[in-house]
């Protein structure tokens, strides 16, 4: 696991845990967001992660556990500083912008009146790209506009750190992977540290330095997206993060052996090897030892599904060009395999 | 996720995530939900009392007799406002009518003119004296006899309740999918043959509920038919307190009534859960039914006759009385202070009953528990218990329990909050729900605390539904008659108060002056706030 931290982390909570009645939310989870890294909290839904965001943010006490902003303790034993004066910017999922105001006063809405708070609005609604769109109202912005404005309003203050959540779950899906590039780089460009709340695998692997993979109320992986998708601590976080074949094996002597293949193993004993579908390439064989069962094709790949004798089941992802056909006889080479000992199979 | 701007939570973490509500938010819910309480409680003590309790000179016979005609008018009425409400609703939405919401505006209005100062045109437009007998007359015409009985009283109520159902309907009809009437046609099926098996039937949950909503009326109402002279339950209670020192009958027959409130209340409710199934607004317009030029013309007659025998007639008859009386040296001032009661106490009445729905209402949306929920639902079973019952009910408490209260402003205000609450109730919470958490929490994390958060979010969201809440209050005050009459202090005659004596003393004069100036006052936040509102 890794776990990136410098003195001047951005968040650091330790130790956090909050029930609400027989449910438990957060279970003595620990997470770390580095000064100007942007961090990706990714989890299932019910995992505690927006109960996560309420706790940084200040908008719920936890049970247990501190939460450091900059060095300063923000909540502990006898600590709790209220939401105003965290330096903490929230977008939500739904933007929540004020009805009664239009984009200048949302986006102003944080700032004092001295501060020069027209000039900063100005400024802000330009690097979001919205200059001039300062006396709109809410619902004369189209969803990418009012996403733009409440990453604006967030930012204006100039907080330590901005934490969205599900920030893109609201847009459609062309529209979404376009507002996505767009709003990372406004938080790029402006080094802004910023902590984002999703379920999209995709989503996570895409944008950030850091993905810190949430189960059941705990972090159980934090590391870069290369890291996490390749070297999972179990096969659970393998899984989640993406499409994974898993085939059974016996690992003595630094070698494992399955109905697929050999691969090398540092573990000893019963192990289940994960393999992406991207991991298998396939070469028709009339002797081989699997046969091919099924086919989707989306035009940018395909997946081919194979079944060996004893049947395991494998899905190899293979280019748009290859044409294989159900009942098909071929042999699958593996360029990439993880083994992991049986015990944790079981989650 | 906490439910953010009114969306259904996601599944994060379920129902449990319910912060505790501080002590005092339901100290100050509980206690404004008393004056409610009392007049439930004490009813259903009078009717389930052992040991039974005097009813008076009433025989069987004439209980069998009075529920009978209260059941007659209240059927009657309602399926008549039923036909006229959804006549007028569809006219006026879905068909290419012109000028439709000019209509639809017109006969909204009739909603200003309370039932018994309709009763009081109907009265003062026949017999002897009448206008449309001296207007018969002067044509060469036999004249109309003085209207009494059962068809004045369905004429009444029909005419000016029949906006409620036009109100209901009109935004469901507004809302219905228009694709579900081209699929139909799709299918082979005429524009009429469509219009009465796929658009009228999606009308069914609006219309069993605002057809509940008159039917309640109908039951409780008291100032039309006894004008009229219609035998009806709250005739014969008001009757029976007036002729007798003991008002144990009064309040029994009061307490029965109020058990028929009750059934119909409870139907209501079921009613109202399934109309909220059908709120969702498609993406499209609704086709617009063209009209041939026979059927426009069939149309217009339609609305103009109804727009002519529920504005027209009333007010020109009272501005008649009113010209003729001022001819013969009346003067309207007399009722001025009768206006200036009038809008004080209702003024009083709407901040204080506004004021009080904001600890319920917060607690409703964002505490919401069953607790909450029975907290709203004894100032719903008040609302909708007749007012005659509950001022009666009042009254007699109020004579051995609240002596120093009794007959003063203080009880009138406390009665008004007993039986109103849930109109300003409503409003705040429809509008506290448009703030939702979200946007509080998200200005807290802005840096602005919790009163700069409230002056700054929640009050200027929140404050339109609040002056609207305000304003059915004050409406509902301005025309309340029967708990005033019982209830008031010795001398504050209000206008309604005024209209009921001038009636039945047959000053239609003075009576028109003070049902004009009721109408004057009440036009304008009826306009802004109820017949507005629902066209946008």
């Amino acid at each position: 696991m890794t776990e990136p931290r410098t003195h001047d982390d951005a968040i650091r909570a330790e130790g956090l845990s909050k029930r609400f009645g027989d449910v438990v939310a957060l279970d003595r989870c620990d997470l770390t967001v580095p000064h100007g890294a942007v961090v990706t909290l990714l989890g299932p839904s019910g995992t505690g992660k927006s109960t996560m965001l309420r706790v940084l943010a200040g908008f719920e006490n936890p049970d247990r556990g501190t939460v450091d902003i900059r060095g300063r303790r923000v909540v502990g034993p006898g600590v709790s500083v209220p939401p105003e004066q965290r330096r903490v910017g929230v977008v939500v999922q739904d933007y929540a912008l004020f009805p009664h105001l239009d984009v200048a006063g949302n986006v102003g809405y944080g700032l004092a009146r001295d501060q020069g708070r027209e000039g900063r609005v100005r400024e802000i609604l330009e690097r979001v790209g919205l200059p001039g769109l300062g006396a709109r109202f809410p619902h004369e912005l189209s969803g990418g506009q009012q996403q733009r404005v409440a990453l604006a309003r967030a930012m204006a203050p100039r907080p330590d750190v901005i934490i969205l959540d599900e920030p893109f779950s609201n847009l459609d899906d062309t529209l979404r992977t376009r507002v996505r590039s767009e709003i990372i780089g406004i938080i790029r460009a402006l080094g802004t540290t910023a902590l984002f709340i999703t379920h999209d695998q995709e989503e996570a692997l895409s944008i950030s330095d850091y993905v810190a993979v949430m189960n059941r109320g705990r972090i159980v992986q934090m590391a870069s997206p290369q890291d996490l998708y390749w070297r999972p601590v179990d096969p659970w976080v393998g899984s989640f993060i993406g499409d994974a074949n898993f085939v059974s094996g016996k690992s003595r002597g630094g070698r494992v052996e399955t109905v697929v293949g050999t691969f090398a193993s540092t573990l000893e004993g019963d192990v289940s090897v994960m393999i992406r579908p991207e991991s298998v390439r396939l070469v028709p064989d009339a002797a081989g030892p699997a046969e091919v069962r099924s086919r989707e094709f989306f035009g940018h790949d395909q997946l081919v599904t194979i079944m060996y004798g004893d049947g395991t089941v494998i899905r190899a992802r293979l280019g748009p060009e290859e044409v294989y056909a159900s009942g098909d006889r071929v042999s699958a080479k593996i360029d990439a395999a993880t083994p992991f000992p049986v015990l944790h199979w079981a989650d | 996720m906490l439910d953010l701007a009114g969306r259904p939570p996601v599944a994060e973490v379920p129902a449990v995530r319910r912060p505790k509500a501080p002590r005092l938010l339901w100290a100050l819910g509980t206690l404004v939900v008393v004056p409610a309480l009392i007049p439930i409680v004490y009813l259903l003590y009078v009717v389930l009392q052992p040991g039974g309790f005097d009813v008076g000179g009433f025989t069987s016979a004439r209980l069998l007799e009075l529920a009978g005609n209260t059941a007659l008018l209240t059927i009657t009425v309602t399926a008549t406002t039923a036909v006229l409400g959804i006549a007028t609703a569809w006219l006026t939405t879905r068909t290419d009518l012109p000028r439709a919401r000019l209509w639809s505006t017109l006969v909204t209005i009739p909603l200003v003119i309370p039932s018994y100062v309709g009763a009081l045109a109907i009265l003062a437009a026949t017999g002897n004296s009448g206008l449309l007998t001296q207007t018969l007359q002067a044509l060469g015409l036999p004249g109309l006899p003085v209207a009494e009985g059962f068809w004045p009283s369905w004429l009444a109520l029909s005419l000016w309740n029949f906006s409620f159902v036009h109100l209901l309907t009109v935004p469901v009809l507004k809302r219905l999918d228009p694709a579900l009437e081209e699929v139909a046609r799709g299918l082979g099926s005429s524009r009429w043959k469509t219009l009465f098996t796929v658009v009228l039937p999606q009308l069914r949950p609006a219309l069993a509920a605002s057809s509940l909503l008159v039917a309640l009326y109908v039951l409780s109402e008291f100032g039309a038919v006894s004008m009229l002279r219609f035998d009806t339950f709250t005739r014969a209670v008001y009757t029976q307190w007036t002729g007798r020192l003991d008002p144990g009958p009064a309040l029994f027959l009061a307490g029965l009534l109020s058990m028929g409130a009750l059934v119909i209340i409870v139907f209501q409710q079921r009613a109202r859960g399934k109309a909220a199934l059908y709120s969702n607004r498609p993406a499209r317009k609704p086709r617009l039914h063209r009209l041939t030029s026979g059927e426009r013309m069939g149309a217009r007659i339609f609305l103009g006759s109804i727009v002519t025998f529920a504005l027209v007639v009333p007010i020109a008859t009272m501005l008649w009385w009113t010209v003729r009386g001022m001819s013969l040296g009346n003067t309207p001032l007399t009722v001025g202070p009768h206006a200036a009661r009038s809008v004080f106490i209702s003024v009083t009445a709407a901040a204080v009953i506004t004021v009080a729905a904001i600890p319920i209402a917060i607690l409703a949306v964002r505490y919401r528990s069953k607790l909450v929920y029975l907290l709203e639902s004894v100032a719903w079973v008040t609302y909708s218990l007749p007012h005659l019952a509950v001022g009666l009910a009042f009254l007699v408490l109020g004579v051995g329990m609240f002596r120093p209260v009794y007959q003063t402003l203080i009880m009138l205000i406390i009665v008004y909050l007993a039986m109103f609450l849930p109109l300003s109730l409503a409003s705040v919470e429809a509008g506290m729900r448009r703030v939702g958490p979200g946007l509080e929490e998200v200005s807290r994390s802005l840096g602005v605390g919790s009163w700069g958060t409230m002056r700054r979010v929640t009050l200027p969201i929140v404050r339109r539904s609040m002056l609207a809440g305000a304003a059915l209050v004050f409406l509902s005050v301005m025309k309340e008659l029967p708990a005033t009459l019982l209830l008031r202090p010795t001398g504050f005659d209000t206008l309604p108060v005024r209209i009921w004596s001038a009636t039945n003393e047959l000053f239609y004069t003075q009576a028109s002056f003070a049902a004009l100036g009721l109408i004057a006052v009440s036009i304008l936040p009826v306009y802004f706030f109820v017949v507005r509102d629902i066209h946008d």
